[in-house]
């Protein structure tokens, strides 16, 4: 682990989202905890992978950090500055060092606006580029993601998939930032195209030095893209570690079945292990102690009442179960 | 002949678009074996779910049109047929599942009556026995108290639940063969697991055969007997599955191997097949693959390529298989 302080640093997160219920959902009936007391740091330069099934409050902390959507409670800090105390103003300049990427370029690009116009408008919206300039710009993005510049005033739908998505990202990059949340990324693209959007995000991130929030339900890109991994179930980490460590020798039951499910890379490795029954619970009433107790084949009365703390198992690596490091190795 | 239960032929599908038409699916053949499983694989616009639609007739048409083919199945051409026997076929000898289990079930009737209905409709069992059936069926795909589930909706079901409902459906009456479109494509990694070890050992106790449908390899790696690539509306190659992932010999396989990412491999970079997916449109001429082939030569653009068949159930449509020899995993 470096000693240098992190770029991003985040605890406690946590957010409940009201339910409604009643005649014409006027009443609050309850509340679902979508993050429930997240903690991690994130430092510049590295790229950390969020991974969990639908449900596991990993999009919704993606959100949480940059503060598009306003915490519960907890904190959040981006280069040292309190980013849930900002006014508006102070958040606006903030956010040229905090950029997204979504999941679906079709449905985050304006089809009225054109490339050139997309992928300037952070800068021009911050009022720092207009006329020549901007072409001159948008052609350096469109540049640096891979996309021919001779298309500067083509529409988003005269584009393909992932070159859409490249249009994304050359938004995300245009302010100059730190971090980049990307929630799902490469999801919804064909295999052939998914590859090169990896490949560039991981250039990316080394000739610019970016730090990565990458949220993800593909293990394997993540496996490739990224230097730590946090793993979530129903809103909280319940592992977080390198991914060489955390792929080879994981610790938290979950992350066992969660990695045991992936279908194997070869017909001759196919899974001999049959996968136990069984859904993620509803994060409306989410079970006692461990969220995880009621799937798990290690569960003991403790497990049922107390929800294990998170604990550090070796210099980085941390685990939220009451038994890590006892379970032997996973097979 | 061949012993193939369904053996499709030349199979041409053409969607009418603005400007004319659009070919989806051309000149595809490929066999399933009884009791065989076959993977279709493919990316979007490959036509591999087209195709299966049309070997089942549930194209709306138009827009759709079958153009020309075969699909032989226990002796009979499905696309020659009278609907109305197509609808006895379907449901009953060949059983389907789709993607999205919740718009392929009725919101308004309770489980149990929609694998019901289809047992007195192919089965013609009164309404106890058929309730019966229903029961064990829901037993059998795993789906916990059976009895007290049959009266719930699909809403009160996770998407998990609610495909193993739409399994129970499509096995109530005992299929030789079942066509499942990405079966798992929507639902998490420990449920498509869940689901796979389902299907899995459905497979194993009925004999039936299957017809699978995705763009997942790893689904194709922990499930096919046998794999149909198909790219931009023509089949690229056909191999046993082992066969496939050792020594695959259409370009557009091998990039597709080396594009997936796994959870062995730790090279940081994947090999990727450069450009985008064709307009199916507007397909290149020739090969369709060559524009973003490292193989090609001028001759590839020139006409469509004839498969070449390299052994006993393995094939390509690429005229470089010499130079694509040489491949190698990562």
């Amino acid at each position: 682990m470096t000693t240098t302080s992190p770029l991003l640093r985040v605890r406690d997160l946590t957010k409940h989202f009201p339910v409604k219920g009643g005649a014409l959902f006027a009443r609050e009936t309850g509340h679902v905890r979508a993050v429930d007391g997240v903690s991690f740091d994130l430092h510049a330069g590295e790229a950390l992978g969020v991974v969990g099934e639908s449900g596991c409050g990993k999009s919704t902390t993606g959100r949480l950090t940059l503060r598009l959507i306003e915490p519960t409670s907890g904190t959040v800090e981006f280069g040292g500055h309190n980013v849930l105390a900002l006014g508006k103003a102070e958040l606006r300049q903030m956010r040229r060092s905090m950029q997204i990427v979504f999941q679906d370029p079709q449905a985050s690009l304006d089809p009225r606006m054109t490339v050139e116009e997309i992928v300037t408008e952070p800068l021009v919206v911050q009022g720092d580029l207009r006329g020549e300039s901007r072409t001159k710009k948008a052609r350096e993005l469109l540049d640096l993601v891979g996309l021919p510049v001779a298309h500067i005033s083509r529409y988003p739908h005269e584009f393909s998939g992932g070159q859409r998505q490249r249009i994304g990202i050359a938004r995300a990059l245009a302010p100059g930032p730190k971090l980049i949340v990307c929630d799902e990324p490469v999801s919804a693209l064909d295999v052939s195209v998914q590859a090169q959007i990896v490949n560039l995000l991981s250039d990316l991130q080394k000739e610019l030095g970016l730090a990565y929030l990458f949220i993800a339900h593909d293990l394997a890109v993540v496996r490739h893209l990224c230097q730590r991994v946090a793993v979530m179930y129903l809103g909280r980490i319940v592992e977080i570690g390198t991914v060489g460590d955390l792929f080879a020798k994981p610790q938290h039951p979950y992350t066992r079945m969660l990695l045991a499910s992936v279908p194997a890379a070869h017909p001759r490795l196919r899974r001999t292990q049959a996968i136990p029954r069984g859904d993620v619970p509803s994060a409306l009433n989410p079970p006692t102690g461990c969220h995880f107790h009621p799937r798990c084949a290690f569960a003991t009365d403790k497990c049922r009442v107390e929800a294990p703390r998170p604990r550090e198992t070796s210099p980085g690596y941390v685990v939220a179960c009451h038994y890590a490091g006892e379970l032997g190795e996973s097979k | 002949m061949s012993d193939a239960l369904l053996s499709v032929r030349n199979l041409t599908t053409a969607f009418a678009i603005e400007s004319g038409s659009t070919i989806a699916v051309d000149d595809v053949g490929f066999d399933v074996r009884a009791g065989e499983a076959v993977g279709l694989i493919g990316e979007s616009g490959s036509g591999k779910s087209v195709a299966a639609l049309s070997i089942l007739g549930l194209l709306p048409t138009p827009p759709a049109r079958v153009l020309s083919g075969s699909a032989m199945f226990e002796g009979r051409d499905l696309l020659k047929m009278p609907a109305k026997e197509l609808r006895r076929i379907r449901g009953k000898r060949i059983g389907m599942i789709f993607q999205e289990p919740m718009t392929s079930l009725n919101p308004v009737f309770p489980i149990g009556e929609q694998i019901a209905e289809s047992l007195r409709l192919h089965e013609r069992l009164g309404n106890e026995a058929a309730r019966k059936r229903a029961i064990a069926m829901l037993d059998r795909v795993g789906i916990p108290s059976a009895s007290r589930r049959l009266d719930d909706y699909p809403h009160q079901l996770s998407g998990g639940m609610r495909q193993r409902v739409m399994i129970a459906i499509a096995l109530a009456c005992d299929p030789k063969l079942l066509i499942a479109d990405e079966p798992t494509t929507a639902l998490d990694v420990t449920v498509q697991a869940q689901l796979l070890d389902l299907l899995n050992d459905l497979r194993r106790e009925t004999g039936m055969a299957m017809l699978l449908i995705t763009h997942n390899m790893g689904v194709i790696a922990e499930f096919a007997d046998r794999v149909v690539v198909m790219y931009s509306g023509q089949v690229a190659e056909e191999a046993p599955i082992e066969t496939l992932f050792d020594a695959p010999r259409h370009p557009y396989t091998q990039g597709l191997l080396g594009a997936t990412p796994t959870l062995a491999q730790t090279e940081a970079r994947l090999r990727t097949i450069p450009g985008s997916l064709p307009d199916p449109a507007a397909p290149p001429p020739g090969c369709r693959f060559a524009p973003r082939c490292d193989f090609a030569d001028a001759q590839c653009a020139a006409g469509r390529p004839t498969e070449i068949v390299l052994a006993a159930g393995h094939r390509a449509a690429c005229r470089r298989t010499d130079a694509t020899a040489a491949w190698q995993t990562a």
